[in-house]
């Protein structure tokens, strides 16, 4: 079993990762999700099949960018790096 | 949601959904949407988790039929209680038993893991097993492995030398049952199910249930969608809180062996309960 991380980094790695989420909401709100959305609700109301296959998509692609962007963060202020080497 | 889901390789849809409920989503779309967000996040905790070797693709991969195929029965026994008008009540109660009779078990089961560590431990039940990781319940699991119902396969990943594939499937099927039945990915069955049957370490149980539950989840969020029944928008936005907290949840599930990580595990079940009363009580499906 790893050596288990110390609580300030810990603490520090999570003030990173609300920091990260309240910034992808501001963006959602502010951009992406006004842009999707007609383009979403169109799909909803005629397109069944299209808007089932837009569902499945968006959200794969938005867990692997978050997954990617997460990652490197975790990476780049140093204890998530410290964790996959071990 | 995304800790807890990171951390206990569940999907959340018994917090979630309610939660939802409350702030006003109408059912049919809080099932829809809970399933399509707890995919994303599910991507996020079960890649991390991979990252830290804690997923069996292999065995993940073999679930997959009986998931699918106990998801259908779920959906299809829900279609019977519903032409008997009896879904809120059954369904309910059945999740309520499901629940409390898992934290029960769980209780004590993983108490007396974590005295067994102190003192004595017991016979292992695979070779080379994390002496941290030790079951104190091995009956069910020593029955398994010891069934020569061929074909047999080895699981590397999760230690297992030789399992029969209809162990594997059964828990896939039991696991898709619930998921049909009750909504969401089951992880609150479904892990517990591969500790205490396949006998897989705890730490690869949550991630491989993780990795099934994108499958399942994936299932019914297409299936959801084209009933028009998923509201994506919300999805998107909660998925966006639910990754980080996934991957702060897997991470941190590196820091307890897998006694303690059964036992923190109680206290969510047991508020699922209470949601769930509150939320039959509410409906009026209970006379409190």
């Amino acid at each position: 079993m790893n050596e288990p991380p110390r609580f300030s980094e810990t603490a520090r790695i999570l003030a990173i990762e609300l920091a990260v989420y309240a910034a992808l909401v501001l963006l959602y709100l502010a951009v992406a999700l006004r842009a999707l959305r007609p383009w979403l609700l169109e799909a909803a109301d005629r397109h069944h099949v299209t808007y089932a296959a837009l569902c499945l998509m968006l959200m794969l692609g938005q867990g692997a960018v978050l997954e990617v962007l997460t990652s490197w963060l975790l990476r780049r202020f140093g204890s998530g790096r410290r964790q996959e080497e071990k | 949601m995304g800790v807890l889901g990171g951390f206990f390789g569940v999907g959340g849809s018994f917090l979630a959904g309610p939660a939802l409920y409350t702030l006003g989503l109408p059912m049919n779309f809080v099932i829809g949407t809970d399933l399509a967000h707890i995919m994303g996040k599910s991507i996020v905790a079960a890649k991390k988790h991979r990252a830290l070797g804690n997923v069996d693709l292999k065995l993940g991969l073999l679930m997959v039929g009986g998931t699918l195929a106990g998801v259908e029965l779920g959906a299809q026994t829900v279609q019977v209680l519903k032409r008997h008008n009896l879904t809120d009540l059954v369904l309910g109660l059945t999740f309520l038993v499901v629940l409390i009779a898992l934290s029960l078990f769980m209780t004590w089961e993983s108490l007396s893991a974590i005295r067994q560590r102190k003192g004595t431990s017991p016979r292992p039940i695979r070779a080379g097993q994390d002496t941290r990781d030790r079951l104190h319940f091995t009956a069910v699991t020593r029955r398994v492995l010891a069934l020569r119902l061929p074909p047999s396969i080895s699981l590397p990943a999760s230690g297992i030398e030789r399992i029969s594939l209809w162990a594997i499937l059964g828990v896939g099927l039991a696991g898709g049952f619930f998921s049909g039945l009750l909504g969401g990915g089951a992880g609150y069955i479904r892990m517990p199910l591969l500790v205490y049957v396949l006998g897989v370490p705890t730490h690869v149980a949550i991630g491989t249930d993780l990795f099934e539950i994108i499958i399942s989840a994936g299932y019914g969020t297409i299936s959801h969608a084209l009933k028009g029944n998923v509201d994506i928008l919300i999805a998107l936005v909660m998925h966006t809180g639910a990754a980080v907290g996934a991957q702060i949840g897997a991470a941190a599930t590196q820091r307890f062996h897998g006694p303690r990580i059964r036992l923190a595990f109680v206290p969510v079940l047991l508020l699922g309960a209470s949601l769930l009363i509150y939320e039959l009580a509410h409906r009026g499906a209970l006379k409190l």
